[in-house]
């Protein structure tokens, strides 16, 4: 009997409504369906689809995903690349099409091609050009050095022109999950939604070198430039969910309870130009 | 004449801490006889935190314990990589001016 799952027509809303799940006892036929799917695709949503199909084709499963019936949200699903079956192609919108990365020079090369499209492509969303690159930077960065798994890790980035501009990023990765990294240096801290706010800190890192753990707070200070109206970032691993909202130079910290397991660790994160 | 080191050679952005790491010792290697080095970011678009760190940061350290025999200086940022340099630098308390 196949797996069939119905994106809705928000699937794209912060990317975090459709579950997608990993999961070893699923059948060998998936079917996902998006054909109701509407804009905005958030580039979330296109990882998390991205490693879900990516995730059970190698574990051997006939995955077949229904394309957006929607011509505009199409060209976006086929611009970010989410499917491999399907022909990527090329759309302003879509500025870092979902990409896999296995290597630090795969960060290299994603971090800098992002802030050259936004810089020199994308007029509107160009002031946000070296926030962007310090965030696609320091979190895929982030990802390979802590994040090591078979699958290695992912990001992608989005231009959104309404109801307001933004640059959309979202990095993720099956690793070991940002609590668990941090636990190895602070086990005290048991909830995983305070250990993931813990580690947005300056010098909090689980490496043990005094002089990391500065990476969540450069992206934060990127940020700060006067084409910015806000930032937000979402973090989900384990059992936890952090939201950093950044509004001129003050910075909020908020915990929820996450709706599930999350295995590895999944950041979105919008920057919101003026 | 300071040996003069062109950081956009190896990318107009540069982003991790393994690439910071490479130039570092790459830098070492090339201005072993050297007393004065130029760091020169003309063409250089972005650094991330990591990359200054790990280049700039511990570059400063070697220069401050004599494990390299060249003083430095940079030349050539704009002012969001001097801003991401100087905050680097700054995190481990340490110094590497920039040319006048």
């Amino acid at each position: 009997m196949d797996w069939v799952k119905e994106v809705g027509p928000s699937g794209g809303e912060g990317g975090w409504r459709d579950d997608f799940p990993l999961d070893h006892e699923l059948p060998g036929r998936l079917r996902i369906d998006c054909s109701r799917l509407c804009l905005p695709v958030h580039p979330m949503f296109a990882v998390r689809l991205s490693v879900f199909i990516d995730w059970h084709r190698r574990e051997g499963r006939d995955v077949q995903v229904i394309p957006p019936a929607d011509d505009a949200t199409l060209r976006i699903f086929d611009a970010m690349g989410i499917d491999a079956d399907r022909d990527c192609c090329a759309e302003d919108d879509a500025v870092m099409p979902v990409t896999r990365l296995q290597e630090f020079k795969d960060v290299e090369s994603v971090a800098g091609r992002t802030q050259e499209i936004l810089e020199y492509q994308l007029p509107d969303l160009s002031p946000l050009g070296a926030a962007t690159f310090m965030a696609v930077s320091e979190l895929c960065g982030n990802a390979i050095d802590h994040g090591r798994n078979a699958l290695g890790a992912y990001a992608a980035a989005c231009r959104v022109t309404a109801p307001s501009r933004k640059v959309s990023v979202a990095v993720s990765d099956l690793g070991i999950g940002v609590p668990e990294h941090i636990r190895q240096r602070y086990p005290e801290w048991g909830e995983d939604g305070w250990a993931i706010a813990h580690a947005t800190e300056d010098r909090v890192t689980g490496t043990g070198d005094p002089h990391r753990g500065f990476g969540f707070s450069a992206v934060f200070e990127a940020a700060l430039t006067r084409a910015l109206h806000s930032a937000e970032m979402d973090i989900l691993s384990a059992n936890g969910h952090c939201r950093v909202e950044t509004v001129q130079e003050s910075r909020k910290v908020r915990v929820f309870p996450a709706p599930k397991f999350r295995r590895g660790t999944w950041i979105a994160y919008d920057l919101v130009s003026v | 004449m300071p040996y003069r080191y062109a950081l956009a050679e190896h990318g107009r952005t540069l982003a991790t801490r393994p690439l910071g790491s490479e130039l570092r010792a790459q830098l070492a290697e090339e201005a072993a006889e050297e007393q004065a080095v130029t760091l020169d970011f003309s063409g250089v678009l972005s650094v991330s935190h990591s990359f200054a760190d790990e280049f700039m940061g511990k570059l400063a350290e070697e220069i401050d314990r004599g494990e390299v025999p060249f003083s430095a200086r940079f030349v050539g940022v704009t002012p969001e990589v001097e801003r991401v340099v100087r905050k680097a630098l700054e995190r481990r308390d340490v110094a590497i001016p920039a040319a006048a």
